[in-house]
């Protein structure tokens, strides 16, 4: 029944290229909206925790075709955008001072709030002469790395989905003498709670899908269980973010809060076990700082004791960042704060697309293709309403 | 940085897989255990991550239908269009055979 040679071709034919098939989960979606209306529910706050599926909502116009009671917002989904400021600074200076840092390509125009030598991100610290090289995998930067005897360092920015080759590669013991980690690894869920319990009334949340092919779906239960919220773990094309929210307001009308998962081709339960039990060999969880929101207990990963030794940080005499000393790191006037958490979206910031774009993004939400404000700005249209 | 890239295990070279990307063939890690040539695979950051599941591919539609099979039962929908997103789903599954 399916055609077995290409799933990818399959995946594009059902879940991406299938307007009509759309059409008719959207009529769906109208009837049980108007269902809830009926019931005296005006409005539904749908909130996404990845920065892909909002790409897909704005590239695709979503919002233009629902009702207009349900509302759709971001929450904090990119992991480029919530890293510290402070890990920005140090990869800077030691890039300045000749070691050379490696990153990918979504972090390097990231800006810090302080400037160092007068430069505030990796790129114009290569500008000047500091040692930045962009890759696409830690793979690449592994064997460049191998090339000579350069000191060198990895940001290891990243959600759940990034680290098993962290660990993987740690593990099988090829990380060459001269390699280190900046480890700015963090965890969905810790955030979805905080991001609930913050934000105010979410009725409704989907779950990122690629982290939860590690995680899991039970890795969201407890936004079902302690909060009550409709929980729909989803693919990536328009199909898949459609029936979720078709499943999400069938939930709130029979008043259940369940976790489903709707990505079904790659999602399962458990998750990936072995991916899980590689990166709890490597790194422990700790609490850990989200830019422009402070410390989220449990949400960071930081390398075991035993692999100290590749820690960045700790080799280059820098401190970890604590809580104490932790302070604000956006800079004058940038609202992404408030956009990660989805309290507000980005037209609501006056520098979005005036002082900040993305050819010269101010804040760290214009950055990566995972921002949301980068993705409202290339987008330019998809994400009005209807 | 959080996109994983659907691809295709062309051969398994020890605990590494070569993954064809639509033309390109790159090494990659893996953390699926029993990988075979032939398998779709999600690749992210330069690690398999999940195995595409052929058996679960298109469960996703069975909320649809419940859905409006439900909104048929209540009232809120017609038979008609029930049996039309039936069909569709028939259609677009039987054409892959």
């Amino acid at each position: 029944m399916l055609n077995r040679s290409d799933l990818r071709i399959a995946n594009n034919r059902f879940f991406r290229n299938n307007r009509e098939l759309a059409l008719k989960i959207v009529k769906i979606i109208e009837t049980l909206s108007k269902n809830l209306n009926r019931k005296g529910v005006d409005r539904v706050k749908i909130m996404n925790f990845c920065g892909t599926h909002e790409w897909t909502t704005t590239h695709y116009g979503l919002r233009s075709i629902l009702p207009e009671n349900i509302e759709l917002v971001a929450g904090p989904g990119c992991p480029v955008c919530i890293t510290p400021s402070y890990y920005i600074e140090v990869a800077v200076k030691l890039s300045l001072e000749g070691i050379r840092v490696y990153t990918y390509g979504d972090a390097y125009k990231l800006p810090a709030v302080k400037s160092v030598k007068e430069v505030k991100n990796l790129a114009e610290a290569r500008s000047i002469g500091g040692e930045v090289s962009i890759v696409y995998s830690l793979l690449d930067a592994v064997k460049d790395a191998k090339k000579d005897e350069r000191e060198s360092v990895f940001l290891a920015i990243g959600f759940e989905t990034t680290y098993p080759i962290y660990a993987s590669i740690i593990l099988r013991n090829i990380v060459p003498r001269n390699f280190s980690f900046i480890v700015v690894g963090r965890l969905t869920p810790p955030a979805a709670r905080y991001a609930v319990e913050k934000v105010g009334r979410v009725d409704g949340i989907i779950a990122p899908g690629h982290v939860s092919t590690v995680i899991g779906g039970e890795a969201w239960k407890m936004l079902s269980e302690d909060y009550g919220i409709p929980t729909v773990i989803s693919g990536f094309e328009p199909i898949d973010v459609l029936i979720s929210i078709a499943e999400i307001l069938k939930q709130i009308y029979e008043g259940r809060s369940d976790v489903v998962i709707e990505y079904t081709r790659a999602v399962s339960w458990h998750g990936n076990v072995l991916a899980k039990k590689m990166i709890e060999e490597v790194f422990e969880v700790c609490d850990a700082a989200w830019r422009g929101i402070g410390f989220i207990p449990n949400s960071g990963y930081r390398l075991r004791r035993e692999y100290l030794k590749l820690d960045g940080l700790h080799l280059y005499g820098f401190k970890e960042l604590s809580e104490r000393e932790w302070s604000y790191d956006l800079s004058i006037g940038c609202r992404c704060g408030e956009i990660i958490l989805g309290k507000i979206k980005p037209v609501d910031c006056p520098l979005f697309l005036n002082k900040c774009t993305p050819n010269v993004p101010y804040g760290p939400c214009m950055v990566s293709s995972e921002g949301t404000c980068s993705i409202w700005a290339r987008s330019r249209t998809g994400w009005r309403v209807k | 940085m959080c996109w994983g890239v659907y691809g295709k295990v062309v051969e398994v070279v020890g605990e590494n897989v070569k993954v064809d990307f639509g033309g390109v063939v790159k090494e990659v890690f893996s953390a699926v255990d029993e990988l075979s040539p032939g398998d779709f695979v999600i690749v992210h950051a330069g690690i398999v991550i999940s195995k595409l599941s052929e058996e679960d591919f298109l469960d996703s539609f069975k909320y649809v239908k419940e859905i409006a099979e439900k909104l048929v039962e209540e009232g809120e929908f017609s038979i008609e269009e029930l049996r039309e997103i039936d069909k569709l789903v028939k259609r677009l599954t039987s054409s892959e055979k």
